[in-house]
């Protein structure tokens, strides 16, 4: 009876961190490229209280074996990287990605990965992010820019008021086989780990790569309605597992008041 | 006798207990991915040791192995089975079995379970170096067009006599008639729900309580009983 107490508690215990996740991403809602994630939960280990094949008292050999669960457990917060929404904002430095593919970012000799393609001229003329990491490969956008354009492939000019051109290069994006094990950094940087696989880069619009698009870009992509609709589930989840809780509670008393 | 019928009470109420740990534990994984209920019965059969006229309960129990539902996650290795079948997990206790999907890869890129157990696939395990994953509906892993590998899918003849391990994994200690699944269907970028159906547990809890309730009023009457025919029984006037 004291295990259905603890069991329902593990129980409440995921819902709560699913809430948690829930509310990250609604407070997330209107953030540049960022991604949803969802909290994924397994069942605890079985207190087996008879093997299969004890035998029963006719003499038969029970098939199954009386094992009891002890409730449930969080495994992973997995991220989706499913396509946000584009919001056209004419500004030259805003890029998005349509399709696969990560931003490479600097962070002092490390290379940090994010879809938020919300970048700044620093004073020293790189593209950053809005943090102030810089672009790998590095853009160098000179002083006397007047125009300054990045194609569908990745390709980058700078021209000048006449049209003459003051620099270019090609943007080179990276792609992971399996993004959702990409570790979460904060400020919408995501980091490589063990569960991503190696980074492989490779120029946008190229053998699955997405492509750029200049002056657009990626919202979030969590769904309001989908976050409403988790948080009730969670809600309601919670509940059940109180009244599981309340039961056995109750069953428990009604024990203890056998002796009146 | 009177206070015997209150042992078999006590029996009856013992019994009924663990019921309510079955469903605390169906609520609690409520939102676990590939998790089948469990359902605790107890079945009257005859007992042998009292010269056949006693009745004997044995408890027996019953994990629902139905499909839950399939939600769609956009994440190309979220699998699911759809119909008969499991995924083949390599374990440090030998392979195990599970219906959870939401596979990922290891430093090796090799495609691992959450915990990092190896996925089995028919020649071994299924490594994927390139970008573009795909998994078709047969069960063929590909990667960048090339094949790499098919996910071994097997069924069990006698699937209730699998054990669980926990993690979404069971484990079959003999006896549960392994076979592969020639024509599985799987789904790539799905994942398979807990198959705990809100509404049926909340009834069990109710049973399950008001059975207590009810075993707690015998045992209370009994005890009246005894209490009136010891102060009654043998007064005179």
């Amino acid at each position: 009876m004291i295990r259905a107490l603890w069991t329902a508690a593990t129980g409440m215990s995921a819902k709560q961190t699913c809430l948690d996740v829930v509310a990250n991403n609604l407070a997330n809602l209107s953030t540049v490229g960022f991604k949803k994630s969802r909290a994924e939960f397994q069942d605890l280990m079985y207190q087996i209280q008879k093997r299969s094949g004890f035998e029963t008292s006719s003499g038969i050999q029970s098939p199954i074996g009386i094992e009891i669960g002890m409730g449930s457990k969080l495994t992973a917060v997995q991220k989706f990287f499913t396509q946000g929404d584009y919001v056209q904002t004419g500004n030259d430095f805003d890029w998005s990605i349509e399709g696969d593919g990560f931003f490479q970012v600097d962070d002092n000799g490390r290379t940090l990965y994010t879809r938020a393609g919300n970048f700044k001229k620093s004073k020293d003329g790189f593209l950053v992010t809005a943090d102030g990491l810089k672009l790998i490969p590095n853009v160098t956008v000179p002083e006397e820019t007047v125009t300054f354009t990045i194609d569908a492939g990745g390709m980058w000019t700078a021209l000048d008021g006449k049209g003459a051109k003051l620099g270019s290069g090609q943007l080179e994006i990276a792609k992971f086989v399996n993004p959702a094990g990409l570790t979460s950094l904060g400020h919408n940087l995501f980091e490589e780990s063990e569960g991503s696989g190696p980074a492989k880069t490779g120029k946008p619009a190229q053998d699955g790569y997405g492509s750029i698009s200049q002056h657009f870009l990626e919202m979030s992509n969590v769904n309001s309605v989908d976050e409403m609709i988790y948080m009730i589930e969670a809600l309601r989840a919670y509940e059940m597992n109180s009244k599981a809780i309340q039961t056995a509670d109750q069953m428990l008393q009604t024990v203890s008041n056998l002796k009146r | 006798m009177a206070v015997g019928g209150i042992g078999e009470l006590v029996d009856a109420t013992n019994r009924v207990m663990p019921r309510l740990d079955s469903i605390a534990n169906n609520i609690s994984n409520m939102g676990t991915s590939g998790f089948k209920a469990d359902r605790l019965y107890y079945l009257k059969e005859k007992d042998p040791s009292s010269g056949g006229a006693g009745m004997k309960t044995t408890p027996l129990l019953v994990v629902d192995f139905s499909q839950g539902s399939l939600a769609a996650t956009g994440n190309p290795l979220d699998l699911a089975v759809k119909g008969d079948g499991f995924f083949v997990v390599k374990t440090k206790n030998g392979e195990a079995y599970t219906r959870k999907g939401n596979f990922t890869v290891n430093k090796n890129n090799e495609l691992v379970t959450q915990d990092g157990d190896l996925l089995v696939g028919e020649s071994g395990k299924i490594t994927l170096n390139g970008n573009n994953v795909v998994v078709s509906e047969n069960g063929e892993v590909s990667v960048d067009g090339n094949r790499v590998g098919k996910l071994k899918i097997v069924k069990f003849a006698k699937p209730s006599l699998l054990v669980r391990d926990g993690n979404g994994l069971f484990s079959d200690p003999g006896g549960a008639g392994l076979g592969m699944n020639d024509k599985p269907e799987v789904q790539a970028g799905f994942l398979e729900m807990s198959n705990v159906q809100s509404i049926r547990e909340m009834v069990e809890m109710i049973n399950v309580q008001r059975t207590v309730d009810i075993y707690q009023k015998g045992i209370q009457t009994i005890s009246e009983q005894d209490k009136l025919s010891t102060s009654r029984v043998g007064r005179v006037g």
